[in-house]
């Protein structure tokens, strides 16, 4: 019994750090954002209690539906491109000689720091004298200004997300691959099973578990953009680029808007919550787990 | 016939890996290529690789210019804090979700579960709020404190690791009279460093390049982090493109290193944070 009690007493102790640091920076704060969203606040002087008044205000506000179809838009190119090209690159180069030098180089971006590679790469796409331009002009296209127009700068920034991430998912994929056991390989091919038949038929299947963990990720930290919109357009041109996080951050600390940044903040929060619980529904119909 | 399509076959598959390879090498190269010419020479069509002489002054002017030394400085100290104190704190607690026994461990388990699910984009109004009351604003300690003692998923990750270490080692230790504490750092740490490392790894990168946090939270320059010097630089030199480069080169360069040097290490941790879905 004695055991028992110093065992328990252990116990708390050991989790109290991380426990009492979780209420204060993580539960206390979220409690204090639903709270903050029903209130108007300067930042300054006291909250004042408003009602719902925030969110009426919220969703009739253009910048909020705005920010809203500029994330979804860009998401709807960052998350595919991200998942298929990190399952297409891990599996071409899953057997191949020089599979370390190749994942070396489609890692590298991923290590380097959101600042920097989006300075790179405003460089790179300066409309007068970048290299991208030089590029395309071998094509003979007339030069472009790529992240200064209205129609490009969504895809472009999605395009650039994809180059600085792919890396995680490809090594991800790569350590799933490995996992599968070749016999499954061997044993289609005494059967005759072509490349692609071999891809839907084992590697799909066999990686849905990991497929599925990655897609989440990758859709809630597509939601989350912000540090390269904010460094390359900063939302522009005329907000063809501004996005939720960016839409919180401005509300909040630009315009000291703090209540109805709040509500943004938890309609951000609440959106997020439905999604991974129907991708975690759908899941169910298509990931197989391994019995 | 057969032989020979499928070296064409390999052939072409090694041609495009290699384009897509130089995508995503080429953004560094050129950033130390124009890094080192001179403000009339990146305008040059059509553009060269190199123009001689080498103009190292741009390194120079970064340098001079903005605090650089102390930013890294401020990085490392900021960074190496959260993680060590992260890793401490997670890997104590996944010890004790995964091994003690202790009434509402369960309860407190989804409690971390569900902390894990709130995004700092949320928070960040409130934590603004409690910083300032908290006279915090404008000083590391804003950065340091939520990094260090909340990271759900860290104790999460170790929790699911440390699970996994058979029962049977600690309960020797508890008849030879271990102490608790004993067991956490003769067994259970050494048993779990291959996952501590991938933690570390992940953690690190991420910290390091952290932007947002200390945007809201710092405002003076001699406290700034590297990531956000580098912002501000942005706006001093705006156009001035063979300085701008050398400033990311600046910031750039010793992590690549870094990564080159350790790139098993780092590879092999952001494989396993990735793999325990």
């Amino acid at each position: 019994m004695k055991g028992n009690k110093t065992e328990s007493l252990y116990g708390y102790l050991f989790i109290t750090p991380q426990i009492v640091g979780l209420t204060i920076f993580s539960i206390i704060p979220i409690i204090s954002v639903f709270y903050l969203s029903f209130c108007q606040w300067d930042a300054v002087s006291d909250p004042i209690f408003v009602g719902v008044q925030n969110y009426i205000e919220e969703i009739k506000d253009p910048n909020f539906s705005k920010a809203a179809l500029n994330t979804l838009l860009y998401s709807l190119i960052y998350i595919p491109g991200n998942i298929i090209i990190a399952l297409l690159l891990a599996v071409a180069i899953k057997n191949i000689k020089g599979k370390t030098a190749y994942r070396l180089c489609y890692f590298l971006p991923a290590v380097t720091g959101s600042v920097a590679m989006s300075m790179i790469w405003l460089w790179i796409l300066e409309p007068n004298a970048g290299i991208m331009n030089y590029f395309l002009s071998i094509f003979g296209i007339e030069k472009l200004n790529l992240l200064g127009n209205m129609a490009t700068v969504i895809p472009t920034i999605g395009c650039i997300a994809v180059w600085y991430n792919v890396g995680y998912n490809v090594v991800i994929y790569i350590a799933g691959l490995e996992g599968i056991p070749g016999v499954y390989y061997e044993a289609a091919m005494i059967d005759g099973a072509n490349p692609v038949t071999r891809f839907f038929k084992i590697t799909l299947p066999m990686m849905s578990p990991t497929i599925f963990f990655t897609t989440i990720m990758t859709t809630i930290a597509s939601f989350k953009v912000f540090d390269q919109v904010f460094v390359m357009t900063n939302g522009g041109p005329s907000k063809a680029s501004y996005m939720y996080v960016l839409h919180i951050y401005d509300y909040g600390f630009k315009q000291f808007k703090m209540g109805q940044s709040s509500t943004a903040a938890v309609i951000f929060f609440v959106l997020l919550l439905i999604l991974t619980i129907i991708q975690n529904i759908m899941s169910k119909r298509w990931v197989n787990y391994e019995t | 016939m057969k032989h020979k399509s499928n070296i064409l076959v390999s052939v072409i598959k090694h041609f495009v890996l290699i384009c897509i390879a130089a995508i995503m090498v080429f953004p560094f190269v050129w950033m130390v290529s124009t890094s080192l010419k001179d403000t009339y020479a990146v305008y040059s069509y059509p553009p060269k690789f190199f123009s001689w002489p080498l103009e190292f002054a741009n390194y120079q002017s970064v340098w001079t210019s903005l605090p650089f030394g102390a930013a890294f400085l401020n990085s490392l100290t900021i960074t190496v804090l959260i993680v060590f104190f992260q890793l401490f704190t997670a890997s104590m607690a996944a010890f004790s979700f995964a091994k003690l026994k202790f009434k509402g461990r369960e309860t407190l388990f989804i409690l971390i579960l569900a902390t894990m699910m709130i995004p700092e984009q949320v928070t960040m109004i409130p934590l603004f709020k409690m910083f300032t009351a908290a006279n915090l604003i404008d000083t590391h300690w804003a950065l340091i404190l939520p990094g260090a003692f909340c990271y759900p998923f860290g104790v999460f990750m170790l929790r699911q690791f440390i699970k996994g270490l058979p029962d049977a080692l600690m309960e020797a230790a508890r008849i030879d009279g271990c102490s608790y504490p004993k067991i956490y750092y003769k067994i259970i740490l050494p048993l779990s460093k291959s996952s501590i490392m991938a933690l570390l790894i992940f953690s690190f990168l991420q910290n390091w390049n952290s932007f947002l946090y200390p945007l809201l939270f710092l405002n003076t320059q001699e406290k700034f982090t590297l990531p956000l010097m580098l912002n501000i630089f942005k706006g001093l030199y705006f156009t001035n493109w063979p300085v701008l480069m050398a400033a990311a080169g600046v910031v750039v360069i010793p992590v690549i290193i870094v990564y080159l040097i350790a790139q098993k290490y780092i590879i092999e941790g952001i494989a396993i944070t990735g793999m325990k879905g």
